[in-house]
């Protein structure tokens, strides 16, 4: 755990935080926020240690049981972790693609009583507190043979997507050919040529420089992946109340926070990667509709992970 | 010393897992470059029967004798005791692999009964997996006991 | 921390000492550690264990030991020394010669030290011991020319330092050609002085027809180590699919080309492979355990700022963590050892700017170098089984190897471009 703020050691409470990345990925800027804000709160009596590079756990799965287990006590989990590790389907809902329109929609509907109840059935079946969610940046499709602008684009390319059956079925349906190999392996696989082309966050896609190596990035926006600030019921109910509206509270300004951080550093990625000479194209409503109507199979066909019901629910509550 | 003089069970289930593994795996790479198509649990299911051989080849290694072990520091002790500590080491051994094994069940099997914890691409419960852990300590604890029984029986008849 | 590193250290080591295995004396250390300091609750022995076993490129492990038991049993080995010995048998010091390139070449497909000692030596030791070079010297370069091999690509320990540091295994396998090289060519000149000193003759020049027929005999066994590497430098395939591949092509050619094994003998070999590899893999859930352990008592991060403390002159920096893990290497075995120390060293390495490939060739290189010593020296012990002399004979031979292949593994360190130049170049 390389955190810098353990020298104090008279805390009354520990919050151990698993992180997977490193300590300059934006994922742990955010979590240094809270690290700082909850203790600056609490006036030291809590302390925050932030674990990077997975030094605690080195999967989300594994992460997301040590706070199941009471071996750490908070966790940032994406919301696809949290529906593999337990029965709430309703959390796959995050991965339709194409679903909402911008990041303003996604927060609405994280609000939405469609999406409270989700997150309550979460917090009494892991026996959780949820604090809410922000997000780690639109997804984006990077590579190195053409522009993507229409759903037909996509014929021939191999690209490298999340291990996910929803991500692998589009980039099937759109006539490409999916290729979930391990993140160490991305860059030389795609220098290499063993893939053409990826999915994944615009600020990755500039932090991991990939944009050196695929000129071509399209802004499909076609998810956002929330993450979902989650700690331990039992830890949060042995803290006395002033600890824990503290902890509500800083928990609350670091979402926030993180939210328009995430939103600059997008804007920013984007910038420093025209500038260096990819090409960015952003998709208007029409040709993002364009791609929704396309993936409706898929998503007939990976609808039962999310639950027909469920995806009803929210299709109303989007007005869609 | 002819202990053991058929394969034991582990033997049989590594050939197994490790020829499924390749099996697997190769399956994948032709699917990839002849039907240009991915084989989608591949990476899954060879991970997983992975981790099922990784518990019992260890099992099966003490069968073998192939434990990385350091030799040279038993050399420290007078030669009278050393006898005593391997049976202390393996006594320590084998404690620590019930007491693994015993936690490795209830962990296993209280994931079982949650079943909702599926794994990404097959939609099996991961508890299936965590079982291999338990699975592999308890028949190591197993081993380490016939090995010291058979090593009893050998001073016994004085050979 | 300190009492904390001296009970994980102290009864790791007590209980070493009862000849237990690492792995055990590990995961018992650890988890005492763990419920004394009241840190966690048993369950992260098994989430750790679980998640660290979970991963794809540890598969290529098992199955390049596997691909290494097929090629030895399948003639392979035998055709490749046969080439060999044509091309440079009539030098000074031939069998020599012989000897490091085919281990290296060996290495290369098996990426294990004491599988090339065994096979390689099987051959080439009787062989040199009846051409007049003296049992001690034999001996040395069969345990330093197999000790050195898997340093050259694909290696297990390469696979490892790539999961544990996340860095590209493919890239780690690239950076490992050009020291992989300067180590063989060391070894190949250390032979040339002993040799011409001790007058070690080569044989008889062989004619142009007997190089042919002896190329045409090993093609297919010459053909593993590029199809393999070659898959993986041109992007073919990953280092995981690339020893899918060196199992299937080395069955195919054991099978039906040199007609040396039947499928009778396959399910001997995978069980071979399986029990090697069971007493590897399981150090692997065990060490993450206990890399948790450390990153809760904050161990790297103070004892990075420790080492600080003592220098900041990088170059001193580097060569205290040369000379440790080399250490370290004659006392432990090179999986276990880069496990353990490796997720230590790593984040001082890397705050000295250090690029983490040029890192992991230099701790494998410091690991391996040390499996050439006595107490723990695998390499050394297997052949001196083979020709059947106490091992303390070598070290009059031994001793001048390991000091030309030190000052190589200095230059080696401090020439980081000899390890990234080809990767830069690639990429
Ligand atoms: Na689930
Ligand atoms: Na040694």
């Amino acid at each position: 755990g390389e955190t810098e703020s353990s020298a104090t050691g008279d805390a009354e409470y520990t919050i151990r935080n698993p992180i997977i990345v490193s300590e300059d990925n934006f994922v742990a800027i955010t979590m240094k926020k809270f690290e700082e804000l909850v203790e600056e709160k609490t006036e030291g009596r809590i302390e925050v240690e932030n674990y990077y590079n997975g030094t605690l756990g080195a999967s989300d799965e594994e992460a997301l049981q040590l706070v199941f287990d009471g071996n750490a006590e908070i966790f940032g989990m994406s919301s696809f972790v949290g529906a593999q590790a337990t029965s709430v389907d309703g959390l796959n809902i995050f991965d339709i693609p194409f679903l909402f329109e911008n990041r303003d929609e996604l927060y609405e509907f994280v609000d939405s009583p469609v999406a409270e109840d989700i997150f309550t059935e979460f917090e009494e079946e892991t026996n959780t507190k949820i604090f809410g969610t922000y997000d780690i940046g639109f997804y984006g499709m990077l590579n190195n043979s053409h522009p993507i602008e229409e759903p037909n684009d996509l014929n021939g390319l191999t690209l490298r997507t999340p291990q996910s059956s929803m991500y692998m079925d589009l980039v099937e349906e759109l006539g490409g050919n999916p290729s979930p190999i391990t993140q160490a392996e991305v860059y030389s696989a795609l220098q290499q040529g063993t893939i053409d082309g990826l999915m994944t966050t615009l600020p990755l896609m500039h932090d991991y420089q990939y944009h050196e190596l695929g000129q071509h990035i399209t802004v499909t926006a076609h998810s956002y992946v929330p993450y979902i600030l989650t700690m331990n019921g039992d830890f949060y109910n042995s803290l006395p109340v002033d600890l824990q509206e503290a902890v509500e509270e800083a928990a609350q300004e670091m979402l926030e926070w993180s939210i328009n951080y995430v939103e600059e550093e997008e804007k920013e990625a984007i910038e420093k990667m025209k500038e260096e000479g990819t090409e960015v194209i952003e998709l208007t409503t029409e040709q993002r509709h364009h791609f929704f109507e396309e993936v409706q199979p898929v998503i007939e066909k990976n609808i039962d992970s999310v639950g027909v019901e469920t995806y009803e629910k929210v299709l109303d509550s989007l007005d869609k | 010393m002819k202990v053991w003089k058929k394969t034991p069970i582990e033997g049989y289930i590594c050939f197994v897992l490790l020829s499924l593994i390749t099996i697997v795996m190769g399956m994948e790479i032709v699917a990839r470059y002849i039907f240009n198509d991915s084989f989608r649990i591949a990476s899954e299911l060879s991970r997983y029967l992975f981790i099922w051989f990784i518990f019992i080849s260890s099992s099966y290694a003490i069968v073998e004798k192939t434990h990385i072990r350091i030799e040279a520091f038993i050399l420290v002790w007078p030669k009278k005791i050393r006898p005593h500590l391997k049976f202390l080491g393996n006594l320590l051994w084998f404690l620590f692999s019930l007491f693994i094994a015993f936690m490795g069940f209830q962990y296993s099997i209280g994931m079982l009964q949650d079943s909702t914890n599926l794994s990404s691409a097959m939609r099996i419960p991961v508890g299936v997996i965590y079982l291999s852990i338990p699975i592999g300590y308890a028949l190591m604890a197993m081993r380490l006991l016939q090995t010291e029984y058979l090593a009893f029986k050998d001073i016994k008849s004085g050979s | 921390m300190l009492f904390t590193l001296l009970m994980l250290f102290g009864l790791f080591f007590l209980l070493i000492a009862t000849n237990m295995p690492v792995a055990i004396a590990l995961g018992i250390s650890s988890l005492a550690v763990l419920l004394v300091n009241n840190m966690a609750t048993i369950d992260m022995y098994l989430t750790a264990s679980f998640t660290a076993s979970d991963s794809l490129p540890l598969i290529a492990i098992p199955l390049f030991i596997l691909a290494g038991d097929i090629m030895s049993k399948g003639g392979i080995a035998k055709r490749l020394i046969q080439f060999v010995e044509t091309l440079v048998g009539s030098f000074t010091g031939g069998l020599g010669i012989i000897t490091v390139i085919t281990s290296f070449i060996f290495a290369a497909i098996s990426g294990s030290g004491p599988a090339t000692v065994a096979v390689i030596g099987g051959i080439m030791l009787p062989y040199m011991i009846e051409r007049g070079y003296s049992k001690e010297y034999s001996t040395s370069l069969v345990a330093s020319a197999g000790s050195m091999g898997p340093i050259i690509p694909p290696s297990i320990l390469f696979i490892l330092y790539g999961v544990l540091a996340n860095v590209s295994i493919g890239d780690l396998f690239i950076a490992g050609i050009i020291p992989g090289m300067m180590i063989g060519l060391t070894l190949i000149i250390v032979n040339y002085f002993i040799s011409k000193k001790e007058n070690y003759t080569g044989t008889e020049k062989k004619t142009f027809n007997d190089v042919v027929k002896s190329l045409n005999e090993a093609k297919f066994a010459l053909l593993a180590p590029i199809v393999v590497l070659g898959g993986i430098y041109g992007g073919v395939f990953t280092p995981t699919e690339a020893a899918v591949i060196a199992v299937f092509y080395s069955l195919l050619v054991s099978l039906f080309i040199h007609k040396e094994i039947n499928f009778k003998d396959i399910p001997s070999i995978f069980m071979n492979a399986s029990a090697v590899s069971g007493g590897i893999m399981i150090l692997v859930g065990v060490a993450a355990l206990f890399g948790r352990i450390l990153s809760l008592e904050q161990i790297p991060n103070q004892l990075s700022q420790f080492i600080a403390g003592i220098t900041t002159n990088p170059f001193i920096m580097l060569l205290v963590i040369s000379v440790f893990l080399l250490i370290v290497g004659m006392f432990m075995e090179t999986v276990s050892a880069l496990m353990i120390f490796v997720p230590i060293l790593i984040p001082i390495a890397l705050h000295l700017g250090v690029d983490p490939l040029h890192f992991g060739i230099i701790a494998s290189i410091n690991l391996t170098l040390g499996q050439l010593t006595p107490p723990m020296g695998i390499n050394l012990f297997v052949a001196s089984r083979i020709s059947d002399l106490p091992f303390e004979r070598t070290f009059k031979y031994l001793f001048p190897i390991l000091g030309a292949l030190i000052i190589t593994m200095l230059i080696i360190t401090y020439i980081p471009q000899l390890s990234l130049f080809l990767p830069e170049l690639l990429n």
